[in-house]
């Protein structure tokens, strides 16, 4: 009994932490779902792609592609590109998903977003890593986006236009509140700020994505090279759990 | 073209993209190799946070709002270190400005 409240409650805190995000993923998603419709997809169409798919970029590019008759393999080629950043989150992931069955790995994979990377991983700066936790954290952002596109669909001449009202910096805002912790030494903001000018370099010039993942690869050699000594094993004990939960 | 197959091979890359490097053996983690890890983010967040303010459609830009928001935003978490707020603040200060009343 204890031990599935515990769970209830470090879900609801997952909620909880993935709110202000969910909300803009409901706007993005109803963006979305206005634009597929343009694009000529039904409304069933476009909330199905938000079910499978479940990715902002991707499903942005796609559309944007099926608008202009852009063929299936062009609009998978560039899917790819902009996944690539997916092979670095993951693997930073990695030592915070030990714990994990295969199981669980494999069906928490499906909800690795941008997003979603960014609030488990500020939780996991002080908390072990909690499945309902994770849980809570994907299962609200992907609903937003599932909603989000249906609104978009059925109401889309009603959606506020973000860029006039400025929502579009909400993600940058989100990041930059969560990179605030990720700042810890001059290296590391060195590093950042050496990363952030190449990526802005690299966005001007390679496709969307790529530069995401020459930005994680170059930081992750920093960190190789120029080993850390404050960096240890991730808390997973039972007494770090027993800490109780915290808001992002 | 035939949405079933775009969609199931969109999904089909998009989840391996994000599955492959999500489960590494433990003996791949040595203590250089995490500190290579805990950097990772450091990059990841800069891409996703510097471009967004000094690139748009593939050119240099340059926007005073939300350059200034952003370090109101690090302020705010400097001296609160509470994510909601310096997330509100910084982002009520955008909106704000955009609609014209500040």
């Amino acid at each position: 009994m204890n031990r599935a409240q515990s769970s209830l409650s470090l879900f609801r805190v997952g909620l909880w932490d993935a709110l202000p995000i969910a909300a803009s993923y409901i706007l993005f998603g109803a963006i979305f779902g206005m634009m597929a419709l343009q694009a000529g997809l039904t409304s069933w169409e476009s909330v199905a792609m938000s079910i499978f798919v479940y990715s902002g970029a991707a499903q942005f590019s796609a559309i944007s592609m099926l608008a202009d008759h852009a063929g299936m393999w062009a609009i998978l080629i560039t899917t790819v590109l902009l996944n690539t950043r997916h092979f670095l989150m993951g693997l930073s992931l990695s030592p915070y998903y030990q714990r994990f069955s295969f199981g669980q790995v494999t069906g928490l994979a499906f909800y690795l977003t941008d997003e979603q990377y960014a609030v488990t991983l500020n939780r996991f700066r002080h908390y072990p890593s909690q499945l309902p936790y994770i849980l809570g954290v994907s299962l609200s952002l992907h609903t937003a986006w599932i909603c989000g596109t249906w609104i978009g669909t059925v109401a889309g001449q009603w959606i506020p236009d973000p860029a006039a009202l400025g929502l579009g910096f909400s993600f940058t805002a989100m990041f930059l509140a969560l990179a605030y912790y990720q700042l810890t030494s001059w290296l590391r903001i060195l590093t950042f700020v050496m990363c952030g000018v190449l990526a802005v370099y690299l966005s001007l010039l390679l496709p969307n994505g790529l530069h995401l993942l020459i930005a994680g690869l170059v930081a992750f050699g920093v960190g190789y090279l120029l080993p850390d000594p404050k960096i240890s094993i991730p808390p997973q004990t039972a007494d770090a759990a027993a800490k109780g939960v915290e808001s992002a | 073209m035939n949405l079933f197959w775009l969609y199931v091979l969109m999904s089909i890359l998009t989840y391996v993209s994000r599955r492959a490097f999500l489960s590494l053996p433990d003996h791949w983690l040595s203590p250089r190799m995490r500190s290579g890890l805990s950097y990772i983010p450091v990059g990841i967040f800069a891409a996703l946070i510097f471009p967004s303010l000094f690139a748009s459609e593939q050119q240099w830009v340059f926007q005073p709002v939300p350059l200034v928001a952003s370090a109101v935003c690090l302020l705010v978490m400097a001296f609160s270190k509470n994510v909601f707020l310096s997330f509100g603040v910084s982002l009520g200060l955008v909106v704000l400005v955009s609609v014209g009343i500040l």
